[in-house]
């Protein structure tokens, strides 16, 4: 082997790009129709043991018994129980480029029926770490009825409200 | 007690140098330094494995029915083999897999193997990009409408872990920077470890934040590595070793689909659920007092601090003050990580078998300069993955 | 278990996405092996086999374990840019990755002294004209730089 060889090493570069198309399934795209149509948050309860999903989803998580068409209408208003600021470029999965820059994310808990509600992970429209603190109350702002396009999206972010 | 149809015990271990990149194998030669070792540990010939279990994560890594390729240099010609998929738990559902396989009679002595070659050496690739698409491929085992669009990969878990520990329990931040230092200062004594730092806690406590409250020390790198192990029957481990590490128990719990879910309240689930139903089908009351050594897996050291707890080692809101003043350290009342963690070493893939590897190297009194200073008759090993996958395995060296 | 009727009439909604992690993005490392393989072909226009010496077989290309015994190979052996063809198919549908738009011929090549075949791209021929048993010749890349690409294609001698 020559110097040249003994110090390299090679590496292959060979790109297959695949792109892939999900779909939601029944029950979320019906939660997801109400978020464009409507602007509102549609959960789903099981009749059974009464927990709260967030999305809507055919079967309870707990008890496995079908969930039906037992809707429960969720939030707009939430508490922040949760939150984090990123730091680092992250790339969207959606388009596969580099986000320029992220508001802070939170857990918020959507206010729910008999005081049940259900997590949702969102952005913070605050983006002043001093302001923000657990048990905040905040709301949904939705985007322009013409913008939204049934996707997670189509709720901006959550506004501090007060109460 | 002996749990399984028939007793099964590790004969041989084998782990690879890890390093930032290691361009100097392709990816199933990585694997084959691991085996290569892990032959000799056990003083076996290719020919005297049976069955292959492969661990690997082929959407991370470009390379679609990897087995494939990895056939040759894995002693798997011809042989009969199962390859395994449950994200960075998948080092320990491999060697789950073996276990079932030899208990089961379906043969008596196996293999298992997990490599990690990511990214791989190009012209100098931007670090923070790098560790983006890290991230973002990792962010591919999240639900692609739900979930996809607002997390930035497994960092963020951790991220609002660690925030909800920070509010609930009044820890320091010296305290997890502490867990850290532990964690540098062990990798030093790990010959096969990748971060061999001297770092202090001020060093933890400057680094930069990655995601808000959660800093770059305080988060593992990503390595390329391999690891090996070979599980065997009583009969034929009898015969291959005078020091077999018996499989007393192994145990895992999933989780939900969507990360959401999983923050309700701040609590995952599957690793205390999994870690109770080890403790519970073994008969451990006390798991501070009857384990003697905890390989945990750590991507970050606020997962090992916030485990204990959820692991039922200590109470809530404690872990933090038993690491403040030092008992897991390698020579304290309950050593954690003694190797290093998968925060000095992270590999992915292999990250949990070698978990499994260093607890059997504990048992056997093999771990060389980070072999704990007490006599190790049990030692527990655990993996995770970022599908919320946990996985235990109990070793012990009496026969169960 | 069937869905509820007023679900079977909800439009369904669908996300497109690329895949996470872009083939491009990835540099797969060859390692030393390999590196010495597709250095000689860059640099010298020369093929090169490893020899098991325990099972007496030369693998084209060159790899670390030999499949049979488990020996770690480490003897080169220069194999000619001649060959056989053990077997070739012809492709006529386009699709991702092909060397060339379809039709093209691909065949696996046993070339003299080796006793593996190498899959490589058939050119400057008739497909009517190939035929199992055929002896090829390697014809090199112009501009080479460390990859299969290196030999440009086999064609009929």
């Amino acid at each position: 082997m020559t110097e040249k060889q003994q110090a390299e090493v090679l590496p292959i570069i060979a790109g297959v790009d695949f792109r892939f198309k999900y779909p939601a399934g029944a029950y979320m795209s019906k939660c997801l129709h109400e978020m464009k149509e409507n602007a509102r948050f549609l959960g789903i309860q099981c009749p059974k043991c009464k927990a709260i999903w967030w999305p809507p989803q055919v079967v309870c998580s707990y008890c496995h018994s079908e969930t039906g068409t037992n809707w429960v209408e969720l939030g707009p208003r939430g508490t922040v129980i949760n939150w984090v600021v990123v730091h680092i470029p992250a790339i969207d999965p959606r388009t596969g480029e580099v986000k320029a820059t992220q508001p802070p994310a939170a857990t918020i808990r959507l206010d729910g029926p008999e005081g049940r509600g259900a997590n949702w992970l969102h952005f913070l429209e605050e983006t002043d770490l001093d302001k923000i603190k657990k048990g905040m109350r905040v709301e949904a702002v939705f985007k322009p009825k013409e913008e939204r396009e049934g996707q997670a999206s189509d709720v901006m972010f959550f506004r501090t409200v007060e109460e | 007690m002996a749990r399984f149809g028939r007793r099964v015990a590790v004969v041989g271990v084998g782990l690879s140098h890890c390093d930032r990149s290691r361009s100097d194998v392709n990816k199933v030669e990585l694997a084959n330094e691991s085996i290569r070792r892990c032959l000799d540990d056990a003083q076996l010939s290719m020919s005297d494995i049976e069955e292959v279990m492969v661990a690997e994560i082929d959407s991370l890594f470009g390379v679609g029915q990897s087995q494939m390729w990895y056939t040759d240099d894995i002693a798997c010609y011809l042989k009969p083999g199962v390859k395994v998929e449950t994200g960075g738990s998948v080092g320990g559902s491999a060697c789950h897999s073996a276990v079932h396989h030899v208990a089961a009679g379906a043969c008596d002595v196996a293999l298992v193997t997990a490599t990690s070659k990511g990214g791989g050496t190009r012209e100098p690739i931007e670090r923070f990009v790098a560790g983006a698409r890290a991230q973002a491929a990792m962010t591919a085992g999240m639900h692609p409408i739900w979930d996809r669009w607002v997390f930035v990969g497994p960092l963020m878990l951790f991220a609002f872990m660690a925030n909800d520990y920070l509010m609930r329990s009044g820890c320091t931040r010296e305290a997890i920077a502490k867990c850290r230092v532990k964690a540098a200062k062990n990798a030093m004594k790990n010959p096969y470890g990748h971060l061999k730092r001297d770092i202090t806690v001020e060093d933890v406590l400057n680094s930069p934040f990655i995601i808000w409250p959660l800093r770059l020390l305080e988060f593992c790198p990503i390595s390329q590595g391999s690891a090996a192990m070979i599980f065997a029957s009583e009969e034929k481990a009898k015969k291959i070793t005078n020091k077999p590490v018996w499989v007393e128990d192994i145990v895992s719990a999933h989780s939900k689909q969507y990360w959401t879910d999983a923050m309700v309240p701040i609590d995952w689930g599957s690793q205390e659920a999994g870690a109770v139903a080890l403790w519970k089908r073994n008969g451990i009351t006390n798991p501070w007092k009857e384990i003697d050594v905890f390989e945990m897996y750590d991507p970050s050291s606020w997962a090992e601090v916030i485990w204990m707890e959820w692991m039922h080692l200590c109470g809530k809101g404690e872990a933090w003050k038993l690491v403040d003043r030092g008992a897991t350290e390698i020579d304290g009342e309950f050593p954690i990580n003694p190797s290093g963690g998968v925060v000095s070493t992270n590999p992915g893939v292999p990250s949990t078998t070698m978990r499994y590897v260093e607890a059997a190297l504990q048992v056997r009194g093999d771990a060389g300069e980070h072999q704990v200073p007490r006599e190790v008759k049990r030692a527990v090993g655990h993996g995770f993955g970022g599908t919320n996958w946990n996985t235990f395995i109990l070793l012990s060296k009496d026969m169960p | 278990m069937f869905y509820p009727k007023e679900l079977e009439e909800v439009e369904p909604i669908w996300e497109e996405q690329p895949a996470a992690v872009s083939g491009s993005d990835i540099a797969y490392d060859v390692g030393r092996i390999g590196t010495k393989f597709f250095a000689e072909l860059r640099d010298n226009k020369k093929i090169l086999g490893i020899r098991c010496p325990v099972c007496n077989l030369v693998y084209v290309p060159p790899r670390l374990s030999c499949k049979n015994c488990f020996t770690e190979l480490k003897e080169w052996v220069e194999v000619g840019d001649i060959g056989t063809l053990l077997t070739y198919t012809v492709v006529y549908v386009p699709g991702e990755n092909q060397p060339f738009g379809p039709p093209y011929a691909i065949g696996l090549i046993q070339l003299d002294g080796a006793d593996t075949g190498l899959m490589h791209v058939i050119g400057e021929t008739d497909f009517e004209k190939l035929s199992v048993g055929m002896r090829l010749g390697a014809v090199f890349s112009e501009e080479r730089d460390g990859s299969i690409r290196d030999i440009k294609y086999f064609k009929p001698l």
